[in-house]
């Protein structure tokens, strides 16, 4: 996203003025990048969906057949219990993505643009809502995967930022500052 | 030098405009506990009374497997829930010792919080809802940010007014 097609932004950080950033640009986040987002929170690295979908797939068809197998028996008290077993499960699955929703600061959603700046010792992010001075030491980590890049802060709130949207320039210049910054927090994945 | 806050962000959105009310809440461990307790209680205390039910159902049946789990299952999320003011008390000292206030100013179509972070600007029509609780006032956008501010901390009776005046229309709380 050119800076240039941004809206007259509503926060300015009076300490940066004369400051060159690192590496600073702006950036869209549609309804896929959020998708994204959300399931990168949830399973809190990106890259681990598949492998937490694979094993939820494969504990359901043994519990499905278990179930089957004792409807067929005769034993109804048995499948009845298996299933709210099943239930159970479903349940712990899907409770993070439930009390993250309402829990966590998922980030400011409906944003038509994003302008990061990365500092040598912080970085700011302007957004529809918020503007934001951070040091990297308020980041609890950072994933990297083959679609963006998502930050996490320490109080559960996380940032994404789409590839498509950075220049070749920006993307190596990104990923070098967090890799410098949050050394062994900085998780590279790709799929 | 405990309450004073330094916030880096200007808002620039606000030039010339004088807010109608300014609040200055203390961000604490009772704020995180607070928060905690609207947010996680109520999927916790479903989540008990069901791995309980689980529980005795499949001990009458003789299901023992399913009982240990069940059982497994209501233990933590009780102890989660008997520990949620001492974990709140570490998140904050974790997170937050340094974010002792933020500061809310609340304009005719928006209102501010400034803190140690930065500043967010939010239109009234964006909030999903507001609750009013005994101690508490809390602003919650839709995708779940929360902005907290206590009650002792209001100087002017008429700012509650003022609030659900503006948020009356878009909130459900």
């Amino acid at each position: 996203m050119d800076k240039e097609q941004l809206p007259k932004l509503k926060f300015s950080f009076p300490g940066d003025i004369g400051k060159e950033p690192l590496v600073s640009f702006a950036v869209k986040c549609d309804d896929k990048d959020r998708k994204q987002l959300e399931q990168a929170a949830a399973f809190r690295k990106g890259g681990s969906r598949i492998g937490t979908v694979l094993a939820a797939a494969l504990c359901g068809i043994i519990l499905l057949n278990i179930i089957i197998a004792a409807f067929t028996s005769g034993e109804y008290k048995a499948a009845a219990a298996y299933i709210v077993f099943a239930l159970l499960l479903i349940g712990a699955y899907i409770t993070p993505k439930i009390t993250l929703r309402r829990f966590t600061s998922l980030a400011p959603n409906d944003s038509p643009y994003f302008v990061y700046s990365f500092y040598r010792h912080h970085f700011t992010l302007i957004s529809d809502y918020e503007g934001l001075s951070l040091s990297y030491d308020d980041l609890s980590g950072a994933a990297e995967n083959s679609l963006g890049f998502i930050l996490f802060k320490n109080d559960g709130a996380a940032y994404v930022i789409p590839k498509k949207e950075l220049d070749k320039n920006g993307l190596k210049m990104l990923h070098a500052v967090l890799e410098n910054k949050l050394g062994s927090k900085f998780d590279v994945k790709f799929l | 030098m405990e309450n004073e806050l330094i916030c880096p962000a200007e808002i620039t959105a606000d030039k010339g405009e004088k807010p109608a009310y300014t609040v200055n809440s203390p961000y604490d461990a009772d704020t995180v506990y607070f928060e905690k307790k609207h947010n996680m209680f109520p999927t916790a205390i479903t989540t008990a009374a069901v791995s309980f039910a689980a529980a005795a159902a499949s001990a009458v049946m003789g299901y023992f497997l399913i009982t240990i789990a069940a059982a497994l299952v209501f233990v933590s999320t009780v102890i989660t829930l008997l520990t949620a003011k001492a974990s709140s008390k570490r998140v904050y000292e974790n997170l937050y010792k340094d974010e002792t206030l933020r500061l809310y100013s609340f304009y005719g179509s928006h209102f501010t919080a400034e803190s140690r972070q930065g500043a967010v600007y939010i239109e009234y029509n964006k909030l999903k809802k507001v609750i009013y609780a005994e101690k508490y006032i809390m602003l919650i956008m839709p995708s779940g940010v929360s902005y907290t501010i206590a009650k002792s901390c209001i100087e002017n009776a008429s700012f509650a007014e003022f609030l659900k005046g503006k948020t009356a229309d878009t909130t459900k709380g």
